[in-house]
């Protein structure tokens, strides 16, 4: 009365499976959860994905759609559960969970909502994968992903904000469109916070090692007839602008932490505009995450690159550092 | 005189600086060799309708780097807009140069493929069957603009309930039947390759086993063909798929039907699942690679099916569309249950308003 699966196969490894060796997990559920975990799983990163969140039928009705696409994939193991055992031996942890801008809300007014959310997350993501590199997606990144560092206990080379790695992507794509080529192959940075205050560093922008601002000194400046800052503009404005024309950013997004993590889980050593602790850079005496171009590999941030900025732009900076002190300083139990 | 000179080289001279100073960077960067049109896109993909089913075939598409241009077409015109530029701004992590989105069919001119995902989509509990009128009036907007602007293109369609409606974009577009396909049961027999690989602890494209017919309730599971390494399971058990199985094995194709019903119930809609099935099928036409995948095809004369009805049937896809179809060796059963699923697909098909 022997099974169709004993006849069939006939066991030559005994023992338990072997753990995974490139677990990713993604907190939270959400249209930008699963945009995160969709394109990990199409670019083929990890051994096993891991999902979390407090929703349950949503978490195992995505689960359950994803599983169902294996065929598809070579992602093998699929799980999920509101139990943070699910996550147990992650190599990175993508956080996304907590609760979104709503149109026209600023991303630094989520914050006490979502600092309380993470004192919920965070120990038990430290406690299931002790050796794993975080990244924080949600908003307001910078001020989180201080959070998750002080709450976690980790080294700060394995906390990262996802930071300006998306903007600096959106002002890729929009200047190189004005000038007809690939993002690509438009090399420029936004550093600084996520959002409103971000930096846009006019003086390193370059198509093929050309400087731009030395074709046009007044690149960037309201007395360039090219209005440049315009584009720069467009991108602190693009979150706002797709939030009111589909209720939220999803797609985006993912695609940049996929970015991220295949430097991390493949060792790259690829430099990214990332959030990491920036006191004691550029003169700035708070413990404050702001991104900076970081080099990723598997260690998580391995090194800082250390660009010469103006001192427009140092300043602006350390105005960011201000502002997000400012709001650290007041929050509650961390 | 040579004062004269003197100052037309002054002014000369001027005149260049100033003009150099009043070049862009674009001009002073980039000298173009080649003007010009720029070329048509070649492998063109369109998606009509940008929810969540949409996105998703549009997402694994885009992934997978199988267009060099995607167009989303939906009638509404702010979430069409929003989804245009969040994809656009992942740009830089892609390899489709031109994402453009608009309501106005002139925008998917000269598509390879055209995947319909548009329409209204099944409530809690809800069968695919009672959503046709629904979804007949809109295909009767959209089709024929398709037609117009990709004249040449295949059509997949993927809205349900998928066999009715492939019917219906056949009959509206005028298409030859091989360019008109419906995502069909790839997406249940993907499900089914992955729940019965479960079991036996492979990977689902270990597995082979066909899902055929109705896109639903009266799917067909092809027992007597799932194998693995060549290795028939019929013959291992010749109960499989019958209800005197001690090993209950019909139960995995009672979940694969019962899947999507679960899947809404939990999360209010599947979709990460068709888009990459979606994408699969993609990929076998626009590299024109002659792989079998089940899908929706026009399957009168075959079977003893005497009605023009579109069921799933192992097909050969290619850059030409369908270019032929396996003919299976399925027991009376199976072909009683595909003659079942015709008739019930006929049933509500002669019955449709103006087709």
């Amino acid at each position: 009365m022997s099974s169709v699966l004993q006849k069939l196969i006939s066991p030559l490894a005994g023992g338990a499976a072997e753990p995974p060796r490139n677990k990713v997990t993604v907190v939270g559920v959400g249209q930008v959860g699963m945009a995160c975990a969709v394109s990990i799983l199409l670019r083929d990163l990890c051994d096993e994905l891991a999902l979390v969140d407090v929703m349950e039928d949503r978490l195992k009705g995505e689960m359950m759609d994803l599983q169902h696409g294996s065929l598809f994939l070579k992602t093998s193991k699929i799980v999920a559960d509101k139990d943070y055992a699910v996550t147990a031996n992650s190599r990175l942890v993508v956080v996304t969970a907590g609760v979104r801008q709503q149109e026209g809300e600023s991303r630094l007014n989520l914050v006490q909502r979502n600092v309380n959310v993470f004192k919920s997350i965070i120990p038990q993501i430290i406690k299931y994968s002790p050796n794993c590199t975080l990244i924080v997606v949600s908003n307001p990144v910078d001020v989180l992903t201080y959070v998750t560092w002080k709450l976690s206990g980790l080294p700060k080379h394995r906390v990262i904000g996802s930071g300006t790695n998306l903007d600096s992507a959106r002002f890729r794509y929009l200047m190189a469109e004005r000038l007809g080529i690939h993002a690509s192959s438009f090399s420029g940075w936004v550093l600084g916070e996520h959002g409103d205050t971000s930096v846009p560093v006019w003086s390193g922008a370059n198509v093929a090692g050309v400087n731009l601002q030395k074709l046009n000194p007044e690149i960037g400046t309201d007395a360039d007839k090219e209005q440049w800052k315009a584009t720069h503009k467009a991108v602190v404005d693009s979150a706002y602008e797709v939030i009111k024309l589909k209720g939220y950013t999803n797609w985006a997004i993912g695609l940049s932490v996929a970015d991220l993590t295949e430097s991390i889980i493949k060792n790259l050593s690829r430099v990214h505009p990332v959030s990491t602790m920036v006191k004691d850079m550029y003169g700035i005496g708070e413990e404050v995450f702001l991104s900076l171009p970081c080099i990723l590999n598997n260690s998580g941030v391995s090194s800082v690159v250390n660009m010469t900025l103006t001192d427009a732009e140092v300043a602006q900076l350390k105005k960011s550092a201000d502002t997000l002190w400012g709001i650290q300083k007041d929050l509650k139990d961390i | 005189m040579l004062i004269t000179w003197w100052y037309l080289y002054l002014t000369a001279r001027s005149f260049v600086e100033q003009s150099l100073k009043m070049a862009s960077i674009l001009q002073k960067l980039i000298t173009p060799l080649f003007s010009g049109p720029p070329e048509p896109p070649r492998n063109k993909v369109t998606v009509v309708g940008v929810g969540q089913v949409g996105m998703a075939c549009a997402v694994s598409i885009l992934l997978r780097e199988l267009a060099d241009e995607l167009a989303l077409v939906d009638v509404m015109e702010d979430k069409l807009k929003g989804e245009m530029m969040d994809l656009q701004h992942g740009s830089l992590f892609l390899k489709t140069p031109k994402i453009v989105a608009d309501k106005d069919y002139s925008v998917t001119a000269n598509s390879r493929i055209v995947v319909v995902t548009a329409g209204v989509r099944q409530q809690e509990g809800e069968s695919r069957l009672n959503l046709v009128q629904r979804n007949v009036n809109i295909f009767k907007h959209i089709v024929p603009q398709i037609v117009r602007y990709s004249p040449d293109c295949i059509i997949i369609v993927v809205s349900n309930p998928v066999d009715v409606l492939t019917y219906v974009t056949w009959k509206l577009s005028g298409l030859p039947k091989h360019r008109v396909i419906g995502s069909g049961t790839n997406l249940d027999s993907a499900r089914f390759r992955f729940l019965m690989a479960d079991k036996l602890g492979i990977h689902p494209s270990s597995f082979n086993g066909w899902i055929l017919g109705e896109h639903g309730d009266t799917s067909v599971p092809v027992w007597s063909g799932t194998n693995v390494a060549g290795v028939n399971l019929q013959l291992l058990n010749p109960n499989i798929g019958t209800d005197c199985d001690d090993e209950n094995w019909k139960e995995t194709h009672k979940m694969v039907v019962d899947s999507a019903y679960e899947v809404i119930k939990l999360k209010g809609y599947t979709n990460w699942a068709i888009g990459l099935s979606v994408a699969d099928l993609t990929e076998s036409l626009i590299r024109n690679m002659n792989r079998i995948h089940p899908v929706s095809t026009m399957v009168k004369d075959m079977y003893g099916i005497s009605e023009e009805v579109y069921l799933s049937l192992p097909c050969v896809l290619n850059s030409g569309g369908v270019a032929s179809v396996v003919n299976m060796n399925l027991t009376d059963d199976e072909v009683a249950q595909l003659q079942a699923s015709a008739n019930t697909l006929w049933d509500i098909q002669k019955d449709l308003q103006s087709v």
